[in-house]
């Protein structure tokens, strides 16, 4: 039956019983039927090692060809794509890295994998013109409490108690020689966000990114402030929102009306 | 995309059917080129898969090429063999492509991809039995009913041949436009290769397809390679189309007339003037057989 035969190869091809597949196989003159076979798996092995390398380019280039894609080659066996679409095939990498024996001891290395994933879900989101500060401008100054942003579809940020953006920066794909970084250097806070047409990431403080998470979850400006400042206490709240408008967080706004006040 | 685009060129012809003459596959490499300069070149096919993302440059670049360009979507995803039926998930996501970008014509493989829900990134070959054939056809249809409209598909490169196959591929093929009115997809480079790895005659292939069942025909090249001292040709799209494929595809243009001809690269990209000096030898070889025809149109 032709269930059966197709369910033998996926499971020749990823878990190794090649055995009914190759049984399967007609004895022709030439490649044996396992050498035919493995034709098949080599393809779909290395093709998708090859999607990997592209979404994760700096830890391929930062942990080597070979080593990425020992990894890459055990993810791609116990993490098979469920859907044709390899824009978004690899999501999963970065817990893998925290579990995997040989990539575990590096601590920082799920947080870089998260910060290739985000660079790589903001090339392929919605395209949405950002809002900037001349947007604002209608709003009353006694309102601004009450604004709630909706973040750009391609942002994400990311915590990490490493310094993965300089990590990343160091070993980021264009640049013909990786620098020196020390993984140890700070803890880093980072947005990535594609506002037209280029990804971007970039550092942002602590308390910046407890405002963005906030607004995120549909805080009002006053709420989100609030969390902000008690994450940081330092923290310039107007530098922080002249930031995300000149930088195009956000794609919309609104403001939550004021409760009615009785008669 | 840092460039004003050009005005777009004002040519019904440009969403009518895909003109029967050389094109090249549209790559990642190539489409600033395509968004500054619009090389002259009669049409593009672009991997429906690759451009099935909300946003992003990619899909906004393919909305302004398609302007200018007759597209062909070839899909490599939706598993037309699969024994669990089509995704239908899949179906909707290709649907809404293909309502964006109105292709000129729809294309996708007679091979499967897909087995209790996993996506192996590889076409993989049928048997060529009646059950994997009514197993094709209903698949077919249900694409072609989702779609709203019959799509060609295309022959496979095979490395193997199942022992339980009873059916010669082309009457297998044959017989899927009789059962489901789609059209073929000669793939003249796959012809060749499967001819090499699993034994049977070009020849005898070409004499077996009905030339009005052609609408299209693919030509890459391949890797000849050797796998435990022996020779077997891989279908690698990733060098020029070889010596004997262009004479078979000759042969297979006389046999079947005029219809569009794609170029196909997808390893070791080289540059545009490449793909479209290929896409030339091919337009060179039409020129020979029909040396004032005008373009052909095929539904």
């Amino acid at each position: 039956m032709l269930r059966e035969l197709q369910q033998a190869f996926a499971q020749g091809v990823l878990a190794g019983d090649d055995r009914a597949a190759v049984a399967a196989i007609a004895a022709d003159a030439g490649l044996s039927p396992t050498a035919r076979f493995d034709i098949h798996r080599t393809n779909t092995i290395v093709s998708l090692i090859a999607v990997l390398q592209a979404a994760y380019p700096a830890i391929c280039r930062l942990v080597g060809e070979d080593k990425f894609n020992f990894v890459a080659r055990a993810y791609v066996r116990a993490h098979p794509p469920k859907v044709p679409q390899l824009a978004s095939y690899g999501w999963r990498f970065a817990n893998f890295l925290a579990t995997f024996p040989q990539s575990r001891s590096i601590a920082y290395m799920p947080d870089l994998a998260r910060l290739e994933w985000a660079r790589n879900k903001a090339l392929f989101a919605s395209d949405l013109d950002p809002i900037d500060v001349a947007a604002l401008q209608t709003v009353p100054a006694d309102r601004y409490g009450a604004l709630a942003f909706a973040l750009h579809p391609s942002v994400s940020a990311i915590a990490s108690r490493y310094a993965i953006h300089q990590i990343w920066d160091a070993y980021r794909p264009d640049r013909a020689e990786p620098l020196a970084a020390d993984p140890e250097a700070a803890a880093e806070h980072v947005l990535v966000l594609r506002p037209r047409f280029a990804i971007e990431s970039v550092v942002i403080s602590p308390g910046d990114f407890t405002l963005l998470l906030a607004l995120k979850a549909g805080a009002t400006l006053e709420t989100a402030a609030s969390a902000a400042v008690t994450t940081e206490p330092s923290l310039d709240l107007q530098a922080a929102l002249l930031g995300h408008l000149t930088r195009g967080t956000f794609a919309g706004f609104s403001i939550a009306q004021p409760e009615e006040t009785q008669p | 995309m840092t460039h004003p685009p050009l005005p777009p060129r004002i040519d019904a012809a440009v969403r009518g059917p895909v003109p029967a003459q050389a094109g090249i596959g549209l790559r990642f490499p190539h489409v600033a080129e395509f968004l500054d300069r619009r090389p002259d070149i009669a049409w593009l096919e672009v991997h429906s898969e690759n451009y099935l993302s909300p946003g992003g440059p990619r899909v906004r670049s393919l909305d302004a090429i398609r302007v200018n360009y007759p597209i062909s979507c070839h899909g490599v995803g939706l598993s037309l063999g699969s024994a669990d039926g089509l995704d239908e998930a899949h179906l909707v996501r290709l649907k809404a492509l293909f309502d964006r970008i109105e292709p000129n014509l729809i294309s996708e493989h007679v091979s499967w991809s897909v087995a209790g829900g996993v996506y192996l990134n590889d076409l993989l070959p049928l048997p060529y039995t009646e059950e994997a054939l009514a197993v094709l056809c209903r698949n077919i249809e249900r694409a072609q009913a989702c779609f709203g409209r019959p799509i060609l598909i295309e022959n496979p490169s095979t490395y193997l041949r199942f022992a339980q196959s009873t059916i010669p591929e082309w009457e297998f093929l044959s017989e899927a436009v009789r059962r489901t009115g789609c059209k073929l997809l000669l793939d003249v480079n796959n012809i060749h290769v499967s001819a090499h790895n699993v034994g049977f005659d070009p020849a005898r292939y070409l004499a077996g397809v009905a030339p009005a069942d052609v609408g299209e025909i693919h030509l890459a090249g391949h890797l000849r390679k050797e796998i435990d001292g022996q020779p077997i040709l891989i279908d690698d799209h990733g060098s020029r189309v070889a010596p004997p494929v262009w004479q078979l595809y000759e042969r297979a243009l006389a046999r079947v007339g005029r219809v569009p001809t794609l170029i196909e690269w997808d390893t070791d990209v080289p540059e545009l003037a490449v793909l479209l000096d290929e896409a030339a030898l091919a337009q060179a070889r039409m020129k020979i057989n029909w040396p004032d025809a005008e373009a052909i149109h095929v539904a």
